[in-house]
């Protein structure tokens, strides 16, 4: 069924149930780096993740987990840490472990990684919000990764360096080292913020003006200690 | 920012501590009930991405919500919180600084609203002089 109308008790905008349907189809394929198999399995730890207490802190370098997925499991230790950290404690991430993660895995699986959860966590928490069970996940499509990457990039400063030529401020071009996962998670920022009106200050054809949307944006994000 | 210069566009004027809930009026219309929308979410929300609480007040807000802006408001009332949700990880996954001309736009806000103390301040050089390029179109 997938995210058809009838799935919400309330009306959804066919554009946005779209761009879920495409979401949960890039998931469950091979991309650049990873398998469907693999991305289904990302989405199912960051479902299952919980904060850590303080007295159970991890380390901010991944030297003591395996890098390769035990017998019987998809993900090595050091993917599921780095997923649980996204999922549930973006905000404590560090540059020092940022960077040992992206030596490990690679830039672009990181990359690919973090936009997996950056996609699906917005589909999940919107179906929370408006009383929905949560989509069960796609059946993976069988295949190898496919090698895409950017093809030259350039440094702006952050963890990852960014696809030369892409245009777009920083939070647009970050995850850009992987061309299509990029594009697939902006796509759900398009469909549930902006569309394509983001450089027009006056949005007059929604039920919400742009200020009410953007207090709700930067009220959230303050929650969550957003500095970007 | 982007609050300031939209409500500039309707003329009207914005208390931006609101973004950090100190604001009684901040300027936008149903503003009150948007906020606590976003303070509801964010609480029955928590951390964990797989689950939501039953044991907030998201249910009662939620309902001030439909009755002040309907049930359309309250789909993008809900998408927006689901969006910033995402963006927040991609930002803190990536450790993006700000962009060059955000720095200097935003400086005044950032120390009215205590944001430099937000642990994502460290990746954005904040000394960078006022003047510089503003960021071409966010998503577009």
């Amino acid at each position: 069924m997938g995210f058809a109308a009838e799935s919400f008790d309330v009306d959804v905008p066919q554009h946005q149930r779209a761009a879920f349907d495409a979401a949960w189809q890039w998931l469950a394929e091979p991309s650049g780096c990873w398998t469907g198999a693999e991305k289904v399995a990302m989405v199912e730890v960051a479902r299952a993740a919980v904060p850590r207490p303080v007295w159970d802190r991890r380390p901010e370098t991944i030297g003591h987990l395996a890098t390769d997925a035990e017998p019987g499991t998809i993900l090595s230790p050091v993917v599921v840490d780095t997923i649980e950290r996204i999922a549930v404690e973006a905000g404590a991430i560090r540059r020092e472990w940022a960077l040992s993660v992206i030596a490990g895995l690679g830039e672009t699986a990181y990359a690919e990684l973090a936009a997996v959860i950056a996609t699906i966590v917005p589909i999940d928490r919107a179906c929370q919000l408006l009383g929905r069970d949560l989509e069960p996940l796609p059946a993976p499509v069988r295949g190898a990764p496919t090698g895409e990457s950017a093809d030259a990039t350039v440094d702006i400063g952050a963890y990852l360096p960014s696809a030369e030529g892409f245009f777009g401020p920083n939070v647009a071009k970050s995850l850009s080292i992987a061309p299509t996962a990029n594009l697939m998670r902006l796509g759900v920022v398009r469909a549930l913020y902006s569309g394509d009106r983001f450089g027009e200050l006056r949005w007059d054809d929604g039920a919400l003006n742009r200020p009410q949307v953007e207090l709700i944006a930067a009220r959230t994000s303050a929650l969550n200690e957003c500095f970007y | 920012m982007l609050l300031r210069a939209s409500s500039d566009a309707l003329g009207s004027e914005v208390d931006a501590t609101a973004v950090v809930g100190n604001a009684t009026d901040c300027g936008v219309e149903h503003g009150e009930v948007l906020e606590a929308y976003a303070v509801a979410a964010h609480d029955a929300l928590g951390p964990a991405t797989g689950a939501i609480s039953s044991e907030s007040d998201l249910g009662v807000v939620t309902a001030a919500v439909r009755r002040t802006v309907g049930d359309d408001g309250w789909v993008e009332a809900a998408m927006t919180v689901a969006v910033f949700n995402g963006l927040v990880r991609t930002a803190d996954a990536s450790g993006i600084p700000l962009d060059d001309g955000v720095v200097s736009a935003t400086a005044d806000d950032r120390d009215q609203l205590g944001l430099g103390d937000f642990a994502g301040a460290a990746n954005s050089d904040l000394t960078i002089a006022a003047g510089a390029s503003p960021s071409p179109g966010l998503f577009n």
